[in-house]
Parts: structure tokens; C-alpha cells; sequence
């Protein structure tokens, strides 16, 4: 999974410290996040992109490979 | 979330405030430093057996000096709450840390006791034993120390 944390950071004009106060986690939270080494729950996720005034997709989202492939619809 | 047993982050002091004693007085007595003659005291026994007796007694009152008996309670009581006291910001990641530095600490302690066993024998198997009282939990705060750290710098 990838996030564009730090390009909504920028855009908000917030440092981690600042993120890190506003939804309730220590800094290394955010730091780990921003590298990439630390997945956040869906409540830690909804809550970031509830501060960056955007949608879930628009901070994280999944790289190709990781995109499950979808079942074939069914026809009725 | 909320249900972590851990206790409240003001007792992180307090439990360094017992261990980082605890340890300085362990390595006094440990390397030659005699135990205070005021500690031997009388003190209530479940089990006990003196060194070359036939056999042990139940339930009596036996002399001993507790200078050790302080020690390892203070490593141990002083570890346990320096470590298992939450962190000034406590969350997942954090939570998620400790775990694996728990997990980290056992693999390394019992990686140690199964090279004791195969390779230290006599009397330094014991002195290597008792030392194991204490590794996992020191293993255990230096891992976590260590990660938190590396995470903190951006």
C-alpha cells in the first residue's frame, strides 16, 4: 500500500508533529507511516483523511500488484 | 483498543526509579561487594534446604541475608513497570512495537539458554541461569528503546 501522506502534509502545511497532535498518535506513527513501514488501522486512516478535508483513496491507495483480481460477474 | 494492561505512563519513572538501582546494587554484590550484616533477618520459608542436608523442611522460619532477595525483586518489579507502562502517546503503532519486541526478546533469550545448555557446564550453567531471570526483560526494553528511536528521527 502506498499513501501520499507527506504531499497532503505539504498541501496542508502541517509538520508530522502537527499530524501526529491532531489525530491522537505519537510522531514515530507518522514517521513509519510516511516510509511506508507501517500500515494504519481503517479508524487511523478515516481519521487522516477526515484533518486533509479528503477521501480514503486520495491518501492511501493499493499499488497494482497488490490489487486482488476481481470474480467475474454473474449473470442473472 | 483501550483494554491494553499496561499502567499509566506517570509509573514510567517510578519503575526506572526501582530497576536502575536494582541493577547498580546486583553488579556490587555480584563483583565482590558483601552483603550489608543489618539484611540477615529471620524470614518465613515454604520450602528450604540447607547446603549437604538429607532433606528439606516445609513451612519454617529460616535465617538468610536478603540483600539478593531485594535485588531480584527490584529488577524484576522495577523492569516490569519501567517496560509495561504506556508511552506518553500511546497507539496502535506504538502497540504494535512492544509486541514485536517482546516477540524479538524471546527468540533472543531462548536462542541463549539453547547455546548455554549445548556449550556451559558446572557451575557457570547456574550463574548463566540466574542472569537469565532478568534477559528477556532487559532484551526486551533495549529492542523497544532501539525501535522507538530509530522511528522517532525523520
Amino acid at each position: 500500500m502506498k499513501n501520499k501522506l507527506k504531499v497532503q502534509r505539504a498541501i496542508k502545511d502541517m509538520t508530522q508533529a502537527d499530524l501526529a497532535k491532531a489525530i491522537g498518535v505519537s510522531r514515530q506513527t507518522i514517521n513509519a507511516m510516511e516510509k511506508g513501514k507501517y500500515v494504519p488501522s481503517t479508524l487511523l486512516a478515516l481519521k487522516i483523511a477526515w484533518i486533509f478535508e479528503v477521501s480514503v483513496e486520495e491518501v492511501f491507495f493499493l499499488e497494482d500488484e497488490e490489487k486482488p483480481i476481481r470474480p467475474p460477474e454473474e449473470n442473472c | 483498543m483501550k483494554s491494553q494492561m499496561l499502567f499509566p505512563y506517570s509509573w514510567k519513572k517510578i519503575g526506572l526509579g526501582i530497576l536502575i538501582p536494582s541493577i547498580l546494587l546486583g553488579l556490587f554484590f555480584q563483583f565482590g561487594g558483601n552483603e550489608p550484616e543489618f539484611l540477615t533477618i529471620q524470614v518465613p520459608s515454604l520450602y528450604s534446604e540447607e547446603l549437604f542436608a538429607a532433606k528439606g523442611v516445609w513451612f519454617s522460619w529460616v535465617e538468610d541475608n536478603i540483600a539478593w532477595e531485594l535485588i531480584m525483586v527490584g529488577i524484576i518489579v522495577g523492569g516490569m513497570i519501567y517496560v509495561f507502562s504506556k508511552e506518553k502517546v500511546e497507539d496502535e503503532f506504538i502497540a504494535k512495537i512492544r509486541l514485536d519486541s517482546l516477540l524479538f526478546a524471546t527468540y533472543v533469550n531462548y536462542g541463549l539458554i539453547l547455546f548455554a545448555i549445548l556449550a556451559i557446564y558446572g557451575m557457570p550453567f547456574l550463574t548463566v541461569m540466574a542472569y537469565n531471570l532478568f534477559s528477556l526483560l532487559i532484551i526486551f526494553i533495549i529492542r523497544f528503546r532501539v525501535a522507538l528511536f530509530q522511528y522517532q528521527s525523520a
